[in-house]
């Protein structure tokens, strides 16, 4: 292709509104990947085309299209960033108000949300003054609807669940891990484990006999507790989880302090 | 500009949330959502004609704004790029529906030419209004003629090529009315205060 014959400013407002025929179309985007100048060009043209978005009439979406929005990004973002500790520290706080397992597995914690969720954004339209308290709450509703929908789907999805019983400090403490053979996915849901002192945080890992390998820490709020976890292979090629009492920046070796044991 | 509202003083800039945006900071993508999700659901409406469809639309653009975070451009604002992702998405849905044999959405159902500032309810929360008032009094300014070939192409999906056709007037014009119309828009928008083009 002769691309460095001839410029292709001619070309530029009929590319910035998408009106160009095909072949158009490509030359112009060949040319500029290796012509500077004209992207810049084309850039400039752009701005000012996009401009005209304004003319039509903004009309606000309704609440599903920003609640399905921000389900997909949580759920990216919980799949994508495998133990990253403010993710964690995020998923534990929602967790203060979910009682029982069994709340989880029905769905009506999640379905009060969402209905509490549509009495704030209606509410929102109507009380200017309270705008940006509203929006903060809408956003933390959101994003707990989001993060339960998608620990909620690793649970009920199981098809195995594994005891974990109480040791050391922690006798009266019990565990279930709900897991599927081949996924790297799973969630940990830990019953009545002791409030740490400061400076220390729990530690999840999975073993086999010639690997011990660290996964997430968490601190619980609550006396029930799940605990997303995100091994580097399938669940069932371990085959013991525990949980253990470390500082807090966490361990690369368990320490000798296990609270909960269990096999996979 | 005395008359007109102006963005609270704390307001986070665009720019900056979208960089918050790339570090993966969902708070962000929700901000600018709250911000722009109507102009995009406005924009999506005027140019898909369904309300199904504009709703796909408002999720699939805020999904690669989130995806595509990391690719945009610091030396440039963040409207132009998010309204170029959104046109996007909708010109090639439009043209992908017209393309269906039984599409309903057949050429002549697309009004020729758009009403002169579509409406005068415009959102008076969004932090987009101040630009959305220049722009509409900007666009005022434009010959009718310059005005149609630009609306027709940017919300009708129409090439330059079908625009002169469904015109009756010969392609050369088509193009030279689309260049003086951006050229004269954007001479006047420099001219002025759009608080999104520093
Ligand atoms: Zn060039």
């Amino acid at each position: 292709m002769e691309m460095h014959a001839e410029h292709i400013e001619e070309l530029a407002e009929g590319y910035a509104l998408g009106a160009l025929e095909p072949g158009e179309r490509v030359r112009v985007e060949q040319h500029i990947a290796a012509c500077p100048p004209c992207k810049r060009h084309i850039d400039s043209v752009e701005d000012t085309t996009h401009m005209l978005a304004f003319v039509a009439t903004p009309v606000a979406p309704p609440p599903r299209c920003k609640l399905k929005l921000m389900e997909k990004v949580a759920r990216e973002q919980f799949l994508q960033t495998p133990t990253r500790r403010s993710r964690t520290v995020n998923a534990m706080s929602m967790w203060a108000a979910v009682a029982t397992v069994a709340f989880i597995m029905s769905g009506a914690w999640s379905m009060r949300l969402q209905q509490q969720l549509s009495e704030v954004t209606g509410a929102q339209n109507q009380i200017q003054g309270q705008l940006a308290s509203l929006q903060t709450e809408r956003a933390t509703m959101t994003a707990q609807i989001a993060q339960l929908t998608t620990l909620e789907s690793v649970v009920v999805a199981a098809e195995a669940v594994r005891s974990l019983h109480g040791a050391g400090s922690a006798a009266n403490a019990s565990a279930k891990t709900y897991m599927t053979p081949g996924k790297n996915e799973a969630v940990l849901i830990v019953h009545n484990l002791p409030q740490l002192p400061p400076g220390k945080i729990y530690q999840v890992w999975v073993a086999r006999p010639e690997l011990q390998q660290p996964l997430t820490m968490f601190n619980p709020v609550d006396t029930t507790e799940p605990v997303p976890l995100q091994p580097p292979e399938p669940m069932d090629s371990y085959n013991w989880i525990m949980v253990t009492i470390e500082d807090a920046a966490g361990a690369q070796q368990p320490s000798k302090d296990t609270v909960l044991f269990g096999e996979l | 500009m005395a008359q007109v509202q102006q963005p609270p003083a704390d307001a986070i800039r665009d720019e900056q949330l979208i960089e918050d945006v790339a570090r993966g900071d969902r708070h962000a993508i929700e901000v600018l959502y709250d911000r722009y999700s109507s102009a995009v659901f406005g924009l999506a409406l005027k140019t898909l004609r369904d309300r199904e469809a504009a709703e796909e639309a408002v999720q699939e653009v805020f999904w690669r704004v989130w995806q595509r975070a990391k690719s945009f451009d610091r030396n440039r604002s963040f409207a132009p790029w998010l309204f170029g992702i959104a046109h996007n998405y909708c010109i090639d849905e439009l043209r992908r529906r017209r393309a269906r044999p039984q599409s309903v959405y057949e050429d002549d159902e697309h009004p020729i030419l758009s009403g002169i500032a579509d409406s005068t309810d415009v959102s008076e929360a969004a932090l987009e209004s101040e630009q959305r008032r220049i722009v509409q009094s900007a666009l005022q300014q434009l010959p009718v003629e310059q005005r149609q070939a630009l609306e027709l192409a940017y919300f009708g999906g129409l090439t330059q090529q079908e625009i002169a056709a469904r015109l009756g007037n010969p392609l050369g014009t088509i193009k030279t009315r689309m260049r003086l119309g951006l050229q004269k828009l954007r001479g006047i928008l420099q001219g002025q205060y759009v608080p999104e083009q520093g």
